[in-house]
């Protein structure tokens, strides 16, 4: 198996640091639901266990990532840095592109596109998620936050992006807004408005980005996992996830940032996890991906915690500063020709951060009774699940259990980069849309576990029939089809049943119910 | 073609992206976009020079056509219409009327599975201690009206000078086979203050564009506002026994 390795003393993360991390969460978490003081919403089992898988998981992350900060200080090889937190990696060929690849490649592209082009206008989950059958905003008119956008109805959020859309297309000078970081996407979106107007300009670049996002987690699936079947169904499970369906056509810039994050862990493949000849114009390379993906929405944050959960610390803290001071410098010039430009850059969204950083403050000046109510007040398993419901959870910790070392480090450290900010953001929003741009870790390890049953499908079919090869494969083919369109039904629940429920929990996040 | 004549092509590419991109363009414009070809622009045609000298050919051409095509002339971004607007109704001879069609399957579904049916209309009036608002809905079944005040205010009146729903319960027995209703909204009294009617847009497929429409005092008019497809902000919404909302229609 190409992506197995030998035992080696020297990685970031081992299984035994993750179940010890594990272990200790589930048990401080016990400790802390002592602590909570008598309320109403303590009053069945339902509540209570959701402030404790709340906190459970995210102490588990939590240790995680500080044990394999630890592990990472003690591995002293130079070189190769990694192949995905391991300092001993083996070599890889290339996968092997086979014309049945490049179809369903193909028709993964295809996917997505379609999911694209369904849920357009009034049928964005975005949108639809705000009218008052969602049962979250219910002053609002029947048409949600809304706006008419090129006679399209669309979120109404893209109203406060036109003004720098403008600045770029030449029609008007610069106005300041609360979005002003973002000003990259309205970059991209500039080219297209000439051609297909606003509306299209918007939703167009959000399936480009889509389509990155397909194609990179299909590369990071070959890289990380040594049967192609990984990357491919990988490919469709992104082409039919819930972030991108619930942003596909929203004048928004979050379809193409996670997009971008896809392509990011790809560069930070070919850059740096391979043999560091001038490791540091290579992280000035990185940085300088990451700083310009900044300028599109955030996800800088979780490229940079990935650059410093995903190398051995101790050997390559050089390259991993350079990248984050690159990283920072660009996202500082915008700012300082913006601000020269009239732009703003602070208040609004911009403190947002600042105010959830306020708050943890605010948290642990209380001490236990008020850090174990936060699972409670800031959802935190509503957010988790939110982003990814159930089914995805189970399928990725079957992924987790059978991939390779390598392979579930190197996830590890995704979910560990996206799940990480979203939930130090809940204290002052719940925010599902940023713990979603774990999704190639989340989705590669699902599509592990879909394989993983789909073998088990065709052992079992092969026992009862002839047990011929083809019939083993016809079997293992039936029941990975089965389960992605099952799941696909799931994130196309608004368009077969008009149900909004999984774009309401995408959208706010889960509440205390199950 | 050698490689090495690729990059150096490439490098040039992205030179005449960065010309192309800021000539003869406002200064702000110039400056902001110069700023992301050389950050974005330049990134990608490095980026991809990492698959290989082709791809970073590729694209670099594809970055200078993008830079050509967003100097095409074309569609100007305009500003959406606005989706709140209001009109004064000042005394008692002018009527704001909103005709629901209640014969579509979702109306009738949703009805099937609801326990409580309210109207909801908005004002940017202050409705405080007055009775400012008389409101009637007519069907087949019969007639309903009430004079509406403060305490039917319902979700978020932010300000004094923004619009804000007013919730007004009626028994669904009014609705049953019934396939359409009519609500007319009017001034209470004469000497009430000036009374402000929500308006936006008629956006759902389906809907009757005239379904709205005003009484001046002397004709019926369309109700104002910047689009053609406009409607008084009149709703009725379907809840549950639990008080969720299954269906808000127009």
């Amino acid at each position: 198996m190409r992506g197995a390795s030998p035992s080696q003393p020297d990685t970031v993360f081992r299984v035994r640091k993750e179940l010890t991390s594990v272990t200790l969460a589930i048990g401080i978490s016990d400790f802390l639901i002592y602590a909570l003081p008598i309320a109403d919403y303590l009053a069945d089992w339902g509540a209570l266990a959701d402030i404790a898988t709340g906190l459970t998981v995210s102490l588990s992350f939590l240790f995680i990532a500080i044990s394999s900060g630890f592990s990472s200080l003690k591995i002293s090889q130079a070189s190769p840095p990694s192949t995905a937190t391991d300092a001993n990696p083996e070599k890889r060929s290339p996968g092997n592109v086979t014309p049945l690849t490049v179809l369903i490649l193909l028709a993964a592209l295809g996917l997505c596109s379609l999911e694209w082009y369904l849920h357009r206008d009034d049928r964005n989950p975005f949108l639809a998620s705000s009218r008052p059958e969602a049962n979250e905003d219910t002053w609002l008119t029947a048409d949600g936050y809304a706006m008419l956008l090129d006679g399209h109805i669309a979120q109404n959020d893209g109203t406060f992006l036109l003004p720098m859309l403008r600045m770029f297309t030449g029609d008007a000078p610069p106005e300041p807004s609360e979005f002003d970081a973002r000003a990259g996407h309205l970059y991209f979106v500039s080219f297209l408005v000439p051609w297909l107007g606003t509306y299209w300009a918007f939703a167009g670049t959000n399936l480009v980005f889509w389509w990155l996002a397909v194609v990179s987690v299909w590369w990071l699936g070959n890289r990380n996992w040594s049967e192609q079947s990984i990357g491919l169904i990988g490919a469709v499970l992104v082409a039919t996830s819930q972030g991108f369906i619930f942003m596909g056509t929203a004048p928004q810039p979050h379809a193409v940032a996670y997009g971008l994050f896809g392509v990011l862990l790809v560069a930070h493949d070919l850059l740096l996890n391979r043999r560091l000849d001038a490791p540091f114009s290579k992280a000035v390379r990185f940085g300088w991906a990451t700083g310009s993906s900044g300028l599109i929405y955030f996800v800088h944050v979780p490229s940079l915690i990935y650059l410093w959960l995903a190398m051995p610390l101790r050997t390559h803290w050089r390259v991993m500063v350079i990248g984050t001071l690159t990283t920072l410098s660009i996202l500082t010039i915008w700012q300082i020709i913006g601000s020269y430009l009239g732009l703003s850059f602070s208040g609004g969204n911009s403190a947002l951060a600042t105010e959830a950083v306020a708050n943890w403050v605010t948290i642990f000046r209380g001490g236990l009774q008020d850090i174990a109510a936060w699972g409670h007040y800031s959802r935190p398993r509503g957010t988790m699940l939110g982003a990814f419901w159930y089914p995805w959870w189970i399928l990725a910790a079957i992924g987790w259990w059978k991939s390779p070392r390598i392979a579930r480090n190197w996830a590890m450290v995704v979910l560990i980069a996206a799940f990480a900010p979203a939930l130090l953001f809940t204290t002052r929003f719940q925010l599902p849309r940023v713990a979603f741009f774990a999704y190639p870790g989340m989705l590669l390890l699902a599509s592990v576990g879909i394989d993983e049953i789909a073998k088990l499908g065709s052992r079992i079919v092969s026992s009862f029939a002839s047990g011929t090869a083809p019939v083993r494969r016809e079997a293992y083919i039936a029941t990975v089809i089965t389960i992605l369109v099952a799941l696909a039904t799931v994130t196309n629940r608004d368009l077969i049943t008009g149900s909004l429920r999984f774009a309401v929990n995408f959208h706010y996040a889960l509440g205390t119910e199950w | 073609m050698i490689p090495r004549h690729i990059g150096r092509m490439s490098a040039g590419i992205a030179a005449l992206t960065l010309v192309v991109a800021i000539v003869d363009t406002p200064w702000e414009t110039a400056i902001a976009r110069g700023f992301f070809v050389v950050s974005i622009g330049f990134g990608l045609i490095a980026g991809s020079g990492l698959i290989g000298a082709r791809t970073q050919f590729a694209t670099g051409f594809v970055i200078l056509t993008l830079a050509v095509a967003q100097r095409l002339p074309g569609q100007p971004v305009s500003n959406p219409p606005s989706p709140n607007w209001t009109r004064t109704i000042a005394d008692t001879s002018q009527v704001a009327e909103h005709r629901f069609s209640l014969s579509e399957t979702a109306w009738k579904t949703a009805l099937s599975k609801s326990a409580n049916t309210s109207l909801l209309v908005c004002a940017e009036a202050i409705l405080d201690q007055l009775d400012a608002m008389t409101v009637t809905i007519a069907t087949s079944n019969g007639t309903f009206a009430r004079v509406v005040g403060a305490e039917d205010a319902y979700g978020a009146h932010p300000r004094p000078d923004r619009g804000g729903f007013y919730r007004i319960p009626i028994q669904r027995d009014l609705f049953d086979r019934v396939d359409g209703a009519t609500v007319t909204v009017s001034a209470s009294q004469t000497h009430t203050p000036p009374l402000r009617l929500c308006g936006t847009h008629s956006i759902r497929p389906g809907v009757d564009p005239n379904a709205s429409r005003f009484f001046d005092g002397t004709e019926w008019i369309a109700p104002p506002g910047p689009t053609g497809h406009t409607r008084w902000l009149i709703e009725l919404r379907l809840t549950d026994q639990a008080g969720r909302t299954i269906l808000a229609w127009y």
